[in-house]
């Protein structure tokens, strides 16, 4: 590998201490037997069925305040940041553009990883994240508005539990409302896990890494994703790895059109009350623009006075 | 209206304001932001701290590796200290290698570190010439709103003083490693660095020192980032760097060396509070 002059690099033969650890290497079946307790239930305590609540925070002074907009989700330990700046003219490009172009860039940061520390140079999983995200915002953003220009969205993904994708969307989605770019509709998106018979909605790592791992047996097995306009009831993005039969997917799809439409009232509330927000600090801002006008107003009502006495 | 004016006259904007003896947010010269500080929020690492100063964010990771030492250094661990300015923390980075102005901020921070002699690289030893720790921190920008510098130091310190290391057992026969995280050593620190930014601007016919300038008075100030870094480490001064700026007179000189002597005490102040706070808490649960 070339060294990278511009950073500081370690040693190119450290490893994780997790590779030295007992439980490092587990067969697949124990893993597998690991995702539920004898309940049904997750390592975390959720039915299959349940989805990790949802913090959702976006401001564009509070996140980023160098951004024109910005957003914050948090999906119990999944962390991912958002911020989405003015649009620019599209950089090295001769032909006018007759749609505005979307920029997005999905990062992991070093130490988002459990189970290795993640270079610094952008890999192939960055670069799928980063176009799966473009497919995703290009149908939901009005982009004859903008020709010839490009808004850029930028993601970094702080801790990796599980639906990063999905969350990245989610996120985007708030920061481009945040900025004000015009959206023909809310966007959401949500995740499954197939494993088998079970589905997980809104799988953490482990599920996803069990998910991901090809078994022996030819059972079913993957991560589906879905990104939908719910309003428009348009499916903007859907990424399928693993093999699974196309009843489990058809089953799978009124499943995560399910949950999409169960986010749309958690992201309205948030752009609503931030809305809200804005306006009252607007009206305070004039309010006081007011009283300071009016202040000068008198003064030049004094000083005139005593110029036409004199 | 005022944000009119700021675009068609800069210059005279900030004079305004610099004449009245304020800065543009509210601030007097001598007045620094408040810090908020928040360790342990990233599971993932092995040791995290936030720091929000002002509009400032960063966040700090560390995840442990190992490593044979350096043939040269037998006894010694890698501390690796690195700077992060995405292009989501400001209109100003562009995606792509790390821009001049994230190598020289990582260059200040990691020559900070190694100078001040905080983490005794042989502490990270485990076995001289055969297994050693490797301690990468990476320093990441969420928003930069100036005076990035101690905000990363800080971070970095916050993250240092929480990181526990696993006991590593080696078989010097097999050249087996075991790790066992259930018993965990904390790592030694001597003393704790704390960097103070400084803006200079030349106004009239004399110097005015901003401190713990944003990223707007910085850019009015000329040069990359801050003009004039302190860092004092336990009362004693570790490192100075000025960069651009305008002149600087002596007792201007003194005056800074007072000002960061003393918010070295409260930033370590804030540090010590917030570990007290976590260990408290992870004691307990």
């Amino acid at each position: 590998m070339p060294q990278d002059y511009r950073r500081f690099n370690g040693p190119e033969d450290s490893v994780s201490y997790k590779r030295f650890t007992k439980d490092y290497l587990k067969p697949y079946n124990i893993l597998n037997d690991e995702l539920l307790n004898a309940k049904e239930l997750r390592q975390d305590g959720r039915a299959l069925t349940e989805a990790r609540s949802m913090c959702m925070f976006f401001a564009t002074t509070q996140v980023v305040s160098q951004a024109k907009g910005s957003a914050y989700v948090e999906r119990d330990k999944t962390k991912i940041i958002c911020s989405v700046f003015d649009p620019r003219e599209i950089p090295h490009q001769n032909e006018f553009s007759q749609l505005g172009q979307i920029y997005c860039e999905v990062k992991f940061a070093t130490f988002s990883c459990p189970r290795k520390r993640r270079p610094h140079a952008p890999d192939a999983e960055e670069k799928a994240l980063s176009v799966a995200l473009r497919k995703a915002l290009e149908p939901a953003v009005c982009r004859h508005l903008f020709p010839n220009y490009q808004v850029d969205v930028f993601v970094y993904i702080l801790e990796h539990d599980g639906a990063c994708l999905s969350n990245a969307i989610n996120a985007a989605g708030l920061a481009l409302a945040d900025a004000a770019v015009p959206m023909y509709d809310v966007i959401t998106a949500s995740t499954i896990a197939v494993v088998g018979d079970k589905i997980f909605v809104d799988p953490t790592e482990s599920e996803e890494y069990v998910a991901l791992t090809s078994p022996e047996t030819n059972i079913n097995h993957g991560v589906i994703i879905l990104s939908m306009l719910p309003e428009l009831k348009q499916i903007s993005d859907f990424t399928h790895i693993g093999s699974m039969d196309a009843e489990c997917i058809t089953n799978a799809m009124d499943i995560l059109e399910k949950e999409c439409i169960k986010i749309v009232p958690h992201v309205q509330k948030v752009i609503v009350a931030n809305l809200v927000k804005g306006f009252e600090e607007r009206k305070k801002l004039e309010k006081e623009a007011a009283e300071r006008e009016q202040l000068l107003n008198t003064k030049m009502e004094e000083w005139k006075k005593l110029l036409n006495a004199g | 209206m005022s944000e009119v004016y700021k675009l068609i006259h800069p210059v005279k904007f900030f004079n305004d304001y610099i004449s009245k003896n304020v800065r543009p947010d509210g601030r007097s010269f001598s007045e620094q932001r408040n810090i908020k500080l928040n360790v342990d929020a990233i599971k993932t690492a092995d040791a995290s701290a936030l720091i929000k100063c002002g509009n400032t964010s960063v966040i700090c990771g560390i995840k442990l590796e190992l490593a044979t030492p350096k043939a040269e250094e037998p006894n010694k661990g890698f501390l690796i200290t690195n700077v992060e300015l995405p292009p989501l923390c400001s209109s100003k980075y562009r995606p792509g290698p790390p821009s001049d102005s994230a190598q020289v901020t990582s260059n200040i921070v990691s020559d900070i570190i190694n100078n001040s002699k905080c983490v005794d690289l042989t502490d990270l030893c485990i076995v001289p010439d055969k297994l050693a720790w490797v301690l990468y921190c990476d320093m990441l920008c969420l928003d930069n709103g100036g005076s990035l510098v101690d905000a990363c130091i800080i971070t970095l310190m916050a993250s240092l003083k929480t990181l526990r290391l696993p006991t590593v057992t080696y078989d010097p026969e097999t050249e087996d490693i075991k790790v066992d995280t259930n018993v965990q050593t904390k790592l030694k620190l001597n003393g704790l660095p704390i960097a103070t930014s400084f803006a200079i601007y030349k106004y009239m016919d004399r110097n005015v020192t901003l401190v713990d300038p944003s990223s707007y008075e910085e850019d009015m100030c000329g040069g990359l980032g801050a003009n004039l870094i302190l860092c004092y480490n336990k009362g004693f001064l570790c490192s100075s760097q000025k960069f651009g700026g305008s002149n600087f007179s002596v007792d201007c000189e003194e005056k800074a060396l007072k000002i960061a002597k003393e918010r070295a005490q409260l930033a370590e102040e804030v540090i010590d509070v917030c570990i007290k706070n976590y260990e408290s808490k992870t004691n307990t649960v």
